[in-house]
């Protein structure tokens, strides 16, 4: 009965537009439980936040996109041409321990901010594709709200990497601060990323700060062990 | 200093090119001289060739002070052969050119009588008129034309009912060759300024218009046009041409490109429309053309009872309005190729086209883990490693120092022996994590060596 008006009301929210698009599972029961409807939300705007450089932030990127791909449809990635030699390209076969495969993902290269946010709109009305995310630009008020419709109307999901320094947007989704996090041990180096997530901000969820790995064997995000008290092993 | 052309008027005082200048100037002492740029004429020869396209897709220019025009199948569209010549002389005239146009069934024939006949059209099979004409109009050499004088063959009658193996004889295959193509016996290919495309829709005004509404409105109505004949022969376009033609005999050009062929009006128009500012009207346009100068075969789709076409069309179209405003080649696909070198190891193939059969490979040849991120040039960076071949303890990479605190490595990647621009030495990669979590990957150029301390560079970012 409460499932029945909650829906109702988001109904009434989206103007009667598109079919609404179910919630993907992030595939870490703690982040799902602070995150409404308990999973990542399509059909709307997510921003993930992090220094420009750091392969931490392209990661989580990586691995939120492969989750809201929710395995159909295609990728489309829009960077700026002159932040290439900055924060590098989108390398094929690393992408693959990442859950992307490089068959579903199309790069495009913008030249301008402007021509980029275009690009994100014209992609996003576009219903053959999966999720869109753009690199590299801080949109203002405006230009979120139109790639939350845009996204909207045609039932794909968007993702900005921004770099550090936004404001969290009210028309996001959600929005991510992420961080490169340490290893714990010091034995051989494991293969998994671990990352510092806060979900600074959450439409309708509860934010929060986690340390997480991400498992490419599984093709999901895990909260990393829990720190035990143990002498710090010399490096080999 | 030489005279290279005389106009009429100075034809008429006694000067021919040739003369010395100063011979001339003593003939007319107020004669007007104006330096020869034949580059300049070459090119402005070259632009009124295309504005002749007005009147018939194939034109070409002729040596340097001629065009030819094959209007085989033209001539009804401006109301006979008579109109379409006092059209294209009143045009030229106006042009303030001199002018001697001349209609043959043939080009030699068309070229003999506009410079050494009456000019205007020649009857078809008139061949008296053509063998009343010097030799000269055949085209020869002038030391073929200075012997056949001295045979006193003066006019071409004298020598088109000859015995052909005596003239092959004496001459070499050129004169026969020039008689043959004079009277329609052999063919003469025209070089034209640009291919006819397979399907062209043309318009003109009787007033020349400027309004960009109204340009826009000429081209959807031509757009209509080819599309309905591309369907009705099943083709689709991949590539348009949207010429306008100016009243001061300029030509600009639009060219639309797609991924896949398609005939779908509102989708090229999308893609015009980001074009369309950069016709100038300029004083006026008078006529447009619009050329499919790519077309392919392209089966009709059904539109779904519910109204949903196609799933890829609308991806395809995407792209190609992508690729319309931001460039060629900015949506790419990652494609594997079968090198070891990693920046070799991956081609950014433009969106759909057709697969490289000869360096691709299936599946990304790395077995080892690679980075998520690539930087385009590898980054010098100051390294502190032990010697010989241990990973580093610290690096400093954009001014900001990193201390290492897990390695992995070395991964030796040689260099491809078999390509001949070979300068690449040896690669040592590392993966590296400094103490904040931050991983790297890094190499070293070469094996260590005292004398030369390799240099270390930083390729990619790891998540």
């Amino acid at each position: 009965m409460q499932a029945d008006l909650r829906s109702k009301i988001r109904r009434l929210e989206r103007g009667g537009r598109a079919a609404e698009l179910s919630p993907v599972p992030s595939g870490c029961p703690a982040l799902d439980a602070v995150l409404p409807r308990q999973g990542l939300a399509r059909g709307g705007l997510h921003v993930v936040q992090g220094r420009p450089g750091d392969g931490a932030v392209y990661g989580f990127t990586l691995a939120l996109t492969g989750r809201l791909r929710a395995n159909d449809g295609i990728v489309v990635w829009i960077q700026c041409g002159r932040d290439c030699q900055e924060n590098g390209i989108p390398y094929g076969p690393g992408l693959r321990a990442l859950g992307i495969d490089s068959r579903h993902l199309l790069l495009v290269k913008a030249r301008r901010a402007v021509d980029l946010l275009w690009s994100m709109e014209e992609a996003l009305r576009c219903p053959d594709l999966a999720v869109i995310v753009g690199e590299g630009v801080a949109p203002n008020i405006t230009a979120a709200r139109r790639l939350q419709l845009a996204a909207e109307t045609g039932s794909t999901t968007a993702v900005l990497v921004t770099p550090p320094g936004t404001a969290p947007n009210t028309t996001a989704l959600t929005h991510w601060r992420i961080a490169a996090a340490p290893a714990e041990t010091t034995a051989l180096p494991p293969r998994h990323p671990a990352w510092t997530v806060e979900l600074v901000r959450c439409r309708g969820g509860k934010p929060g700060q986690w340390r997480m790995e991400w498992r490419h064997e599984t093709f999901h995000l895990d909260l990393a062990a829990p720190l035990v008290d143990r002498p710090v092993v010399a490096t080999v | 200093m030489r005279v290279g052309a005389v106009d009429q008027a100075a034809a008429n005082s006694g000067i021919t090119p040739g003369m010395r200048l100063a011979d001339a100037r003593a003939l007319v002492p107020h004669l007007k001289a104006v330096g020869m740029n034949p580059a300049a004429d070459a090119r402005a020869l070259a632009r009124l060739a295309d504005w002749a396209m007005r009147y018939t897709p194939w034109s070409a220019t002729d040596g340097e002070d001629g065009i030819a025009l094959d209007i085989t199948g033209c001539a009804h569209l401006f109301g006979g052969e008579d109109k379409m010549l006092h059209d294209l002389s009143k045009r030229l005239g106006s042009y303030r050119l001199t002018t001697r146009l001349a209609l043959a069934d043939t080009p030699a024939a068309a070229w003999a009588w506009a410079r050494y006949g009456e000019g205007g059209i020649l009857s078809s099979g008139n061949i008296d008129a053509i063998n009343a004409l010097p030799v000269a109009a055949l085209r020869i050499s002038a030391s073929d034309a200075h012997d056949l004088a001295r045979l006193g063959l003066r006019r071409i009658k004298d020598i088109a009912n000859m015995p052909r193996a005596p003239l092959a004889a004496r001459f070499n295959e050129g004169l026969l060759n020039r008689l043959d193509q004079i009277r329609g016996c052999a063919s003469e290919p025209l070089t034209l300024r640009r291919p006819p495309a397979p399907y062209r829709s043309r318009v003109a005004f009787a007033e020349p218009i400027g309004h960009r509404k109204d340009i826009e409105g000429t081209l959807k109505h031509l757009l209509a046009d080819l599309c309905a004949r591309l369907e009705t022969a099943g083709l689709g376009a991949r590539k348009l041409a949207f010429t306008a033609y100016s009243v001061d005999a300029t030509t600009q050009h639009i060219v639309i490109g797609t991924a896949a062929p398609s005939r779908e009006a509102a989708h090229f128009i999308r893609l015009f429309q980001e074009h369309l500012d950069t016709i100038d009207p300029g004083f006026g346009l008078e006529s447009f053309t619009l050329d499919a100068t790519t077309a392919e075969r392209l089966m009709p789709t059904q539109m779904l009872l519910t109204g949903k076409r196609n799933a890829t069309a609308s991806l395809t179209q995407l792209v190609d309005r992508l690729q319309t405003r931001l460039g060629a080649g900015a949506v790419v696909e990652l494609k594997p190729v079968d090198s070891h070198t990693p920046e070799r190891a991956v081609l950014m193939a433009p969106a759909f086209e057709r697969p490289n059969k000869i360096n691709g490979a299936e599946d990304w040849l790395a077995q080892q883990p690679r980075p998520i991120r690539l930087l385009p040039s590898p980054e010098l960076i100051d390294v502190i490693a032990p010697i010989p071949d241990d990973p580093p303890l610290m690096f400093r990479w954009r001014k900001v120092s990193h201390r290492v605190a897990r390695s992995e490595g070395p991964e030796r990647i040689a260099p491809e022996w078999w390509r001949r621009d070979q300068t690449q030495r040896a690669r040592d990669y590392y993966w590296l994590e400094d103490t904040d979590g931050r991983r790297f990957w890094v190499y070293r150029d070469g094996p260590f060596s005292p004398e030369s301390a390799p240099r270390w560079y930083l390729h990619g970012l790891f998540a």
